[in-house]
């Protein structure tokens, strides 16, 4: 069974007044495995976003289905929703999202801390991935005493300290320069390697050429797929490049 | 470009701004409006006819100071605040190509707009309202005439040259801060200084300091003498102590929890402690200056109520009889006064009854244990000299058995004594050198009692003849040197004449001014004192009625200024908690846990403020009924009734304000 399985999948956005009707998603069906780093590359207005907001149980599907292990997300009650979030899904946003009210330290605690993790399990789990992502000593700044790449490890840390089944990112690199997102990529890449299930959505070629398996999507579909086989970082940079020109150019070869 | 693009564009930015600005413009015309009314009512002609006015004249005179120096710090507040709210605009402003100057004339021309309408409105609304009010104000002071509507052109042109200049020094402060500034500065105008706040320790033991030493002073003053003058100094002590608590110990507070982690990692703290130490940074100023205009209405409203509604009560206790006239005694005089009190009684047509006569002599003594000297010693100190200060009445035993209707008997070097003090126990005194023993402690007296106001304590000796009184009156004032601590009483022994009236009310007051006047003229030459209760209350009414006017006219601009700031907080709140809000539900909060954690803060902030409110009025009880006994206020329950009532209303008022508050606050949050 795959880790994540998501089935026909479609989202119609409705203006407030009932007049138009916009059709973000049509039908977006694939399943991601355990362990697997996958990226989600799309033109602006493509779906993206809309996507992984139904993934993240942010938003609900007009009609399909997203089976987290097996269990439709879709179904889960409006109460128990946030919990789920805490417990199963780990984020990163294009803009940190960090509260500026908590220290990095405090940043990274709080989903434990709404779970009502202990003081001393914290502090323990918090050391071994400070070191990892290299951030053990900022812990004790603020999020605006503190650069952009940074900030993102810390968010990265966030998302990873509850063990989550599948870690959702949006953008990561969307505003680092480039050694900061290269740094962050090799990071994600690390994590992935120690069975961590990542999904990541972005436009950037550089960054999608470190997953294990790109899909593009386009007017609300999955248009095409990349995997990687045995290519290297090059070489998977090529061929999404290529395939992204065949897309743009309206290509109909699936 | 059109010769109107700029005050088009100024206007557009005021309507824009409107949920900030249409409260800044009410403030303005409420201002305006209450100077000129407080101002044009205490130049009204029609005031100065009255009696009393002149005691009301000078009240709305200082309270008309009182409000032009609130505004202008007020409105000076306020702006600062709208202005930090709009620097992102004229960043942006800035940014797209206009100048600094261009940005400037948009300024000018909307504080233009602000001053026209606050000064158009505000006129018109107070001459409009000053009518209502002044008549309200002469229905308070228990006056009935008709008084024609007027406007006072000198108080307009006051009120348009102080607010002129009020929203001049605005704008060029605004100007200032325009061209200070860079665009990327305007831009992020409205995030500066996120930085977590730093507590002083030194800030937090001075706020702890003066606090407590200014409760101190409240809760163990003593007398009302040293209550007045060290009233100033409390309030000024508690209002340093509870900015720095405020802006500094709450913080230090706050970080004190934060570093038990057992404490602050809990689901239930984690988010409040930390969002409080933000929050109380940001607003610690904001909500010291809510709490202390708080304390303001509550001290200022529930002591002018207490004084309106007691009056009756001071005025009889001050007053038992309705008349009393004490002149210098021998034989004449005492024929003279019967005969000028006979002579207007009949012409006014009233009746006295009641008449009690009796010689005494009176005066001011400085007590020291069990003796009494005309002097202030040197060594006293003299800021609590007053408190040992007593009026000492002597009377022989013979009136005093004649009014009392007793036949007491004392012998040589014997006295009654009566104490309006009921810890008095001495069992002998020294007046000058003779020594009396206390034989009797008396429970009344039935002489009236005019005590000066300074003065708390009455002391009635009775001695065995008029002999007596007038050895002790030689051994006391009778060196050539002797000055009086207060100069108002005879140097003599006195005659005193009491007596209640019967008649109509405006009888009672013709014959009081025309006996009166009669007695001043007929004694001029000699000590003469001449007291009517119906005269002195038309005094207490003007004064006291005046109070309660002003109390209430003061309370109203300082609740208002309150509720302002209430507003104003909750909108600024309202927009950097929205961000916030929003990145607590992507992390895993649901919509209810951040709702709840948001209003829960709220509630913790607005509500510590109505406590401590609450408490510097209590705190200030006391120091309130001792001044108030100077008033003659000698009941403790009405007091405190009057305060506990004002307090209810204000809480009620400010669960309003509040609720209404918070649903711009919320809306703000989700939008």
């Amino acid at each position: 069974m795959s880790l994540l399985e998501v089935r026909s999948v479609k989202k119609v956005y409705t203006t407030r007044f009932g007049g138009n009707q916009v059709q973000a998603l049509s039908n977006v069906s694939f399943s991601v495995e355990e362990g697997e780093y996958v990226a989600i590359m799309g033109e602006s207005g493509s779906g993206k976003t809309t996507l992984l907001n139904i993934l993240a149980s942010l938003d609900k599907p007009t009609s399909g289905e997203v089976l987290l292990n097996g269990k439709n997300i879709v179904n889960i009650r409006e109460k128990d929703l946030s919990a789920f979030r805490r417990e199963h899904l780990g984020f990163v946003f294009q803009d940190f999202n960090l509260l500026d009210t908590f220290s990095l330290k405090d940043n990274i605690f709080l989903p434990l801390v709404l779970s009502g993790t202990p003081h001393r399990e914290m502090e323990q789990r918090l050391s071994p991935l400070a070191k990892k992502l290299s951030i053990a000593d900022i812990l004790e700044k603020y999020p605006y005493e503190v650069s952009g790449g940074q900030k993102q490890r810390v968010a990265a840390a966030r998302a990873l300290i509850t063990n989550p089944q599948l870690v959702l990112a949006d953008e990561p690199t969307g505003a680092l320069d480039s050694k900061a997102s290269a740094h962050l990529l090799r990071l994600f890449e690390e994590v992935n390697h120690d069975g961590q299930t990542i999904l990541m959505v972005t436009h950037s070629i550089g960054a999608a050429s470190h997953a294990g398996r790109v899909l593009f999507i386009k007017d609300g579909e999955v248009f095409h797929q990349i995997y990687r086989g045995g290519m290297s970082d090059d070489q998977m940079y090529q061929s999404i490049s290529d395939a992204l020109t065949v897309i743009t150019t309206g290509g109909e070869s699936r | 470009m059109s010769r109107l693009f700029y005050p088009k564009l100024a206007a557009v930015n005021l309507r824009k701004n409107a949920r900030t600005y249409f409260p800044y413009l009410l403030t303005c015309i409420f201002s305006v409006a209450a100077f000129y009314i407080m101002g044009s009512i205490g130049q009204n002609p029609g005031l100065s006819s009255l009696r009393g006015a002149d005691t009301v004249s000078m009240m709305l005179f200082f309270g008309t100071i009182v409000i032009g120096i609130f505004s202008l710090i007020f409105l000076f507040y306020t702006n600062s605040f709208l202005i930090k709210r709009r620097k992102k605009e004229l960043g942006l402003y800035n940014i797209l190509g206009m100048e600094k100057k261009h940005i400037a004339r948009v300024l000018t021309f909307e504080m233009l707009i602000v001053a026209v309408i606050s000064l158009t409105l505000g006129l018109l609304g107070g001459m409009l309202l000053s009518k209502l009010l002044f008549l309200l104000l002469l229905n308070v002071l228990g006056i009935q005439t008709s008084i024609a509507f007027m406007v006072s052109v000198p108080m307009i042109v006051t009120t348009i040259l102080l607010f002129g200049g009020i929203f001049l020094l605005t704008l060029l402060s605004n100007l200032l801060q325009v061209k200070l500034s860079n665009p990327i500065n305007l831009l992020k105008g409205g995030q500066t200084g996120e930085k977590e706040p730093r507590s002083s320790i030194i800030l937090t033991i001075l706020g702890v300091l003066s606090m407590g030493g200014g409760y101190w002073i409240a809760l163990t003053v003593k007398d009302p003498v040293t209550a007045l003058s060290l009233f100033f100094l409390a309030v000024i002590l508690v209002i340093i102590g509870t900015y720095c608590l405020f802006t500094s110990g709450s913080i230090a507070v706050l970080k004190l929890l934060r570093k038990n982690k057992r404490f602050y990692y809990k689901r239930k703290n984690f988010i409040p402690v930390s969002g409080m130490i933000y929050r109380m940074k940001q607003n610690a100023v904001g909500l010291a200056n809510i709490c202390i205009l708080s304390t303001m209405v509550l001290v200022t409203v529930s002591t002018t109520v207490s004084l309106f509604v007691g009056q009756q009560d001071i005025l009889d206790s001050r007053y038992p009889r309705d008349y009393a006239i004490s002149v210098t005694d021998s034989e004449e005089n005492r024929q003279k006064v019967d005969e000028l009190m006979h002579k207007h009684a009949d012409d006014a047509g009233v009746n006295p009854v009641g008449v009690v006569r009796y010689r005494s002599f009176k005066l001011a003594l400085y007590q020291q244990e069990n003796s009494f000297l005309t002097d202030i010693p040197s060594d006293a100190q003299t800021s609590s000299a007053l408190q040992h200060v007593v009026a000492v009445t002597f009377v022989p035993l013979e009136d005093y058995n004649q009014v009392a209707n007793t036949s007491l008997a004392l012998n040589d070097g014997e006295a009654m004594v009566y104490s309006s003090n009921l810890d008095f126990n001495l069992t002998s005194m020294t007046f000058g050198g003779k020594t009396v023993q206390v034989k009797e402690k008396l429970t009344a007296m039935p002489f009236a009692q005019f005590t000066p106001e300074m003065v708390s304590d009455n002391l009635y000796v009775v001695v065995k003849d008029l002999d007596t009184v007038k050895s002790i009156r030689d051994a006391l004032v009778g060196k050539p040197d002797y000055i009086p601590l207060f100069t108002i009483y005879n140097r003599d022994v006195a005659y005193n004449l009491e007596f209640d009236l019967n008649g109509r009310d405006n009888a009672i007051i013709g014959f009081a001014q025309s006996l009166e006047q009669d007695i001043r003229t007929t004694f001029k030459d000699t000590t003469r004192n001449v007291d009517s209760y119906h005269l002195k209350q038309d005094e207490f009414k003007s004064l006291y009625g005046g109070f309660f006017f002003l109390g209430i006219f003061l309370g109203l601009l300082f609740l208002m200024a309150t509720v302002l700031i209430i507003y104003y907080k909750q909108i600024s709140e309202g927009y950097d908690d929205h961000d916030r809000f929003d990145i607590m539900q992507k992390v895993g909060m649901s919509r209810q846990e951040v709702k709840q954690s948001i209003r829960r803060q709220i509630l913790m902030v607005f509500f510590l403020l109505l406590v401590v409110a609450a408490i510097h009025l209590a705190a200030a009880m006391p120091v309130i009924l001792k001044l108030l006994l100077m008033f003659g206020m000698t009941k403790t329950w009405l007091v405190l009734t009057c305060a506990g009532v004002t307090l209810l209303m204000f809480v009620v008022f400010y669960l309003l304000i509040y609720s209404l508050t918070a649903k711009a606050y919320y809306r703000l949050v989700q939008r």
